[in-house]
């Protein structure tokens, strides 16, 4: 079969990019104590009770983890984008009032020990995965391709 | 209906794929801790009978490891015979924090660890933003008398880095990140506030200087 680059479909690609973010930002975080994701949402200042930090930080790479495998194997490939997106939002909502409130952040705390990104590119990640999930909704039928959902549909 | 079925169920399969594997690999690559918080160096601090042993991780350039070393030095001043502490080296800046590292160990060797400890951390800001502090240590090595020639030669054996970096690769091993991480008798906690939170606790204390650290 030849492959070539005119085949290769742009909109699987940034899917399997998602969901590769996600995965490893996940994974990063499921496997460090837990002490370390709850040290960076305390960072940003916007959530104060001890309990509520303890549970995002414990339930959310689990989210990150579940989000980014569903997308890679295309499997409630929507559902996982809207996951991905609404996730992503919420990273520009706290990164953008940490960068607004001009707080001490020098590393955003994604990825943990894996990768440190610098706070202005963590937010020029997180707009991107918002546009790119948006449009990866928007053309569904695109994404959908090498996917589960199209052998269980 | 049947489509839908087999689709949840493979659903649950890759959840449950997904929890046994992260499990899995937590269990098989979990940390040996046996031994990991023996207090055996020499940059320890306070009484070792205390029944609140600290081990913590640092990097002199970060400001909330200054902020809760400086609360520490209060703390125990302030409480003797309550805490046991021992600092080890975690520099995330591998050039300038593990020079500060370095020169601290130096110290050591010369028994002056806590007075070079406690003058990084408490003039941070007079050098963390220096492109290199090297003559400012050096300034400081100066004024508190120690031997700046086997302190130079110090700092350039290999030897005094591969050490640190030892002691950063056991810590990393522990899962500590971020700096400054405590351990308290043992337990993990990140941050000053976490710190201070838990040793007030243990000790069934109440500090005001806490409330105006924050």
């Amino acid at each position: 079969m030849k492959f070539t680059i005119k085949k290769i479909n742009i909109f699987v690609v940034f899917r399997l990019v998602i969901a590769v973010i996600f995965i490893a930002s996940g994974t990063e975080k499921l496997l460090s104590p837990v002490e370390n994701f709850v040290y960076a949402i305390q960072s940003y200042d916007l959530i104060h009770d001890p309990d509520l930090q303890e549970s995002i930080a414990l339930l959310f790479p689990w989210l990150e983890l579940f989000a980014g495998v569903f997308l890679l194997l295309g499997l409630w490939t929507k559902a996982a984008l809207i996951g991905t997106g609404a996730m992503a939002c919420g990273f520009i909502i706290f990164v953008g009032q940490g960068i607004t409130r001009k707080l001490p952040l020098v590393d955003c705390g994604c990825f943990g020990d894996l990768a440190h990104f610098p706070i202005s590119v963590t937010f020029a990640i997180d707009w991107a995965i918002l546009v790119c999930s948006i449009l990866l909704y928007i053309k569904a039928d695109q994404t959908k391709k090498m996917s589960l959902d199209k052998n269980l549909d | 209906m049947r489509k839908f079925i087999r689709k949840i169920l493979v659903s649950v399969l890759v959840l449950l794929v997904c929890v046994a594997s992260i499990q899995s690999v937590k269990i098989l690559f979990a940390p040996d801790q046996n031994g990991s918080f023996l207090i055996t160096s020499q940059r320890v601090k306070g009484d070792p009978k205390a029944s609140v042993q600290i081990v913590e991780y640092v990097d002199f350039r970060c400001g909330p490891c200054g902020h809760g070393s400086r609360w520490l030095k209060d703390f125990i001043k302030k409480h003797p015979g309550k805490v046991f502490l021992e600092v080890r080296y975690f520099p995330l800046h591998l050039t300038y924090g593990a020079l500060a590292a370095r020169f601290t160990e130096c110290a050591l060797k010369q028994g002056m660890f806590w007075d070079i400890h406690d003058a990084l951390m408490g003039n941070q800001r007079e050098w963390f933003k220096l492109s290199n502090p090297k003559s400012f240590f050096l300034e400081i090595a100066e004024k508190k008398g120690m031997d700046i020639v086997s302190l130079e030669a110090c700092w350039d054996n290999p030897s005094v880095y591969d050490s640190i970096m030892e002691i950063k690769h056991l810590g990393k091993e522990l899962g500590v990140t971020a700096t400054p991480t405590y351990f308290i008798n043992g337990k993990m906690f990140v941050g000053f506030k976490e710190m201070s939170e838990e040793l007030l606790r243990l000790l069934g204390m109440k500090d005001e200087t806490v409330q105006a650290l924050k």
